[in-house]
């Protein structure tokens, strides 16, 4: 899942970038509401999470104007305002969720996934596909009961293919949603990723998970239970 | 509480009455005297214009008096319930004459005046209080039948003393419709004065209660607002004006307050931010990427957890100071609801019960059956969260704490006491002050001093009256009254 966070502070920005991507997301990481518009407006992410006090753009200014070009993108406002007047302004002007510095980064973590999950239409925290189960808050995964070990990019990978419930997701997709600006985007990162990924999941008795539509991408043809 | 309107409106009416009595007072005074010297006059002359109208007549050692009006009685010396009185005597005191008025009555025979005649105030012989006159004088033309006619025209040789009175009821009774006169008037006055003032007061200090009106309608959260001076006397607008510069200074002071609020939490929450996330996210288990290789193991594992502490602690007393610069700043908000105070007791004391049960600390929590209460759940909270940790915190080990609520007349007693031998009275005065603590040194760890503050600030929004006392050396007790539900 990839997330776009916009946040003055580079010490901040880059803790909360570490902490994403130990967590499986994907983080493009800048710090001032120029770019980040400008990033929000060419991309799409799964979350924004947006610090208000910003240079160049504040970050109402760029909530406002997301949501003027008709962008949905799930937005969580990251800030030291901690007054009712600040939150009540900030989710009217468009944000989903407000979270008030200092947080704890597991708080953080989880109210990104709230927002993705929201982004794709889930309520539940477990997503079920066949004998796979996904839990999205413990970020667990087992096929038939079996635990399966995944990196966070793994994880990711996993998850957004089975959150694509059946349709196709082509390289470049993953490459968007899966890995930053900042990841070098050479094709075979996405085919040797699920290729681990396969050789983790799939079990010699099952039909296989994953399949490869050729020229166009993967996907994980059974719907989300 | 001191009344301008009610000090202008006593002090106008105390000096126009003592201005209206002293003027009375005159007026009535000259009056009364005026009439009693025409009174007085009126009998001088008449005593005088008698004396004239006597005639001696002396038959050998016999002495009479002839009257000119003999033989046409004046109809005032008549008997009559008005009626007036003459007396004439010789000088050794034998009576010559007298009124018929009087009767076989006698006039009190007063010192006469040779040159003029004295007057006095006397008893007539009907009882009336009356007002006489006396002479002594020599009568004309003394008629000697042994004598030639000469010297019938001239004065005797012989005085003789005589007396006229008359009642002075009429003038007592004039005197009197005067005073009656300036007391109804007075009272009039007075009535019409009370009016006259209240409304001359009340319209005088008109523009006083449109600045207090003015006044009263500025709030703490719209502080744009000025009196206006456009219509006000000229006594009254340098005391507007000074009062503007003062809410234009108030205004620039909660302006740099809101902003002074606004950088504390950027700039000291951003790196407690900072400062926590790093340790969380050095911390958290995952794969590292390239900017934060570092190992959580051993030695560098303990730090950054002491590091995620130290931010904890940070975080902790900054959020305590922000909530207290917003409760004097009057923008913490309470939402009432009724509550159910045993069940809060409980759940706030449970953990704190565990922490004094590892330090052997006896955690004696009673409660009635039933104690609601409107109060701000939040706030109360919060009070009650720093009351216990304080309690288990300052309690020594073996000691024991008494939470207990009972119930009273219309409302909820809530009292705390935990054993505590470190703290005197001064202390007492002392602690609700920010970062307040009883050790110079500050070592408590975990502690900043704040809790207090933060209990009294609460309060002071709750409108509690929270006491602290020391009921014996060394028990330290808190108690406040909450309403009941």
């Amino acid at each position: 899942m990839r997330v776009l966070l916009v946040e003055d502070s580079p010490r901040l920005s880059k803790y909360v970038k570490e902490g994403l991507s130990r967590a499986g997301y994907s983080v493009d990481a800048v710090l001032d509401g120029e770019e980040g518009l400008w990033l929000a407006l060419s991309n799409e992410y799964d979350a924004l999470i947006l610090d208000l006090m910003l240079p160049k753009i504040d970050g109402i200014t760029l909530l406002r104007r997301l949501r003027e070009k008709g962008r949905k993108t799930h937005v969580l406002i990251l800030t030291a305002k901690d007054t009712v007047t600040d939150r009540v302004k900030g989710l009217s002007e468009g944000a989903d969720d407000y979270l008030v510095k200092p947080f704890a980064i597991e708080e953080l973590i989880a109210r990104v996934q709230a927002l993705v999950r929201r982004s794709y239409g889930l309520k539940k925290t477990v997503i079920r596909v066949g004998s796979l189960e996904i839990d999205s808050v413990a970020r667990k995964v087992t096929r038939k009961g079996i635990d399966v070990a995944l990196t966070g990019r793994e994880y990711a990978l996993l998850e957004f293919l089975v959150l694509k419930d059946g349709r196709v997701a082509s390289r470049s997709e993953i490459e968007l949603h899966i890995y930053d600006d900042h990841a070098e985007p050479l094709s075979n990162v996405v085919d040797s990723t699920i290729y681990r990924l396969r050789k983790k999941i799939e079990m010699p008795d099952e039909p296989p998970l994953i399949k490869t539509r050729r020229g166009m991408g993967y996907v994980i043809e059974e719907k989300l239970e | 509480m001191t009344s301008i309107r009610k000090k202008m409106i006593v002090t106008l009416l105390v000096c126009l009455c003592v201005l209206f009595a002293a003027a009375s007072a005159a007026l009535y005074l000259y009056a009364r005297s005026a009439l009693h010297d025409q009174f007085d006059e009126s009998l001088r002359t008449k005593i005088v214009s008698f004396a004239k109208m006597v005639e001696l007549e002396r038959e050998g050692k016999i002495v009479n008096v002839e009257l000119e009006f003999h033989d046409f009685p004046l109809p005032e010396y008549q008997p009559s319930p008005d009626c007036e009185y003459y007396e004439i005597w010789q000088v050794e005191g034998s009576v010559l004459a007298r009124s018929s008025s009087l009767g076989e009555n006698d006039l009190a025979r007063i010192g006469a005046g040779r040159e003029a005649p004295a007057l006095a105030d006397i008893v007539l012989p009907d009882g009336r209080q009356g007002r006489a006159a006396a002479i002594r004088f020599h009568p004309k033309g003394e008629r000697q039948d042994h004598m030639s006619g000469e010297g019938a025209e001239a004065s005797t040789e012989t005085p003789l003393d005589m007396v006229i009175a008359r009642s002075r009821e009429n003038l007592d009774l004039a005197l009197l419709t005067l005073l009656c006169g300036f007391a109804v008037m007075g009272l009039l006055l007075g009535i019409g004065m009370v009016f006259t003032v209240r409304w001359s007061v009340g319209r005088g200090l008109e523009p006083l209660d449109s600045i207090a009106g003015e006044i009263a309608g500025i709030d703490s959260n719209d502080l744009s607002r000025r009196v206006t001076t456009d219509s006000l006397p000229c006594e009254l607008v340098p005391i507007s004006r000074r009062f503007n510069e003062l809410l234009d200074r108030i205004e620039s002071a909660f302006q740099r307050e809101r902003r002074f609020h606004a950088d504390i939490a950027h700039e000291l929450r951003t790196p407690i931010a900072e400062l926590r996330t790093l340790a969380e996210v050095a911390l958290m288990a995952g794969p590292e990427s390239g900017s934060m290789r570092v190992s959580t193991e051993g030695t560098a594992g303990a730090f950054f957890r002491d590091v995620h502490d130290i931010a904890r602690q940070m975080e902790k007393m900054v959020n305590t100071l922000l909530a207290l610069v917003r409760c004097e700043a009057a923008r913490q908000g309470v939402t009432l609801e009724t509550i159910d105070l045993c069940d809060l007791l409980r759940n706030i004391a449970s953990p704190h019960r565990e922490n004094a049960a590892q330090r052997n600390i006896t955690f004696d929590l009673r409660l009635p059956d039933e104690a609601l209460s409107r109060c701000d759940r939040t706030l109360l909270s919060a009070i009650l969260l720093n009351l216990f940790g304080n309690a288990v915190s300052h309690t020594p080990e073996g000691g024991f704490i008494l939470c207990e609520l009972s119930t009273g007349d219309g409302e909820l007693l809530f009292r705390l006491e935990n054993t505590n031998d470190q703290l005197d009275g001064e202390d007492l005065k002392q602690m609700r002050e920010p970062f307040w603590q009883k050790d110079p040194s500050r070592t408590a760890e975990g502690r900043n001093g704040l809790g207090l503050s933060l209990v009294a600030a609460y309060a002071g929004l709750l409108e509690l009256d929270v006491d602290v006392s020391l009921p014996k050396p060394d028990l330290f007790a808190v108690s406040f009254n909450l309403p009941a539900a």
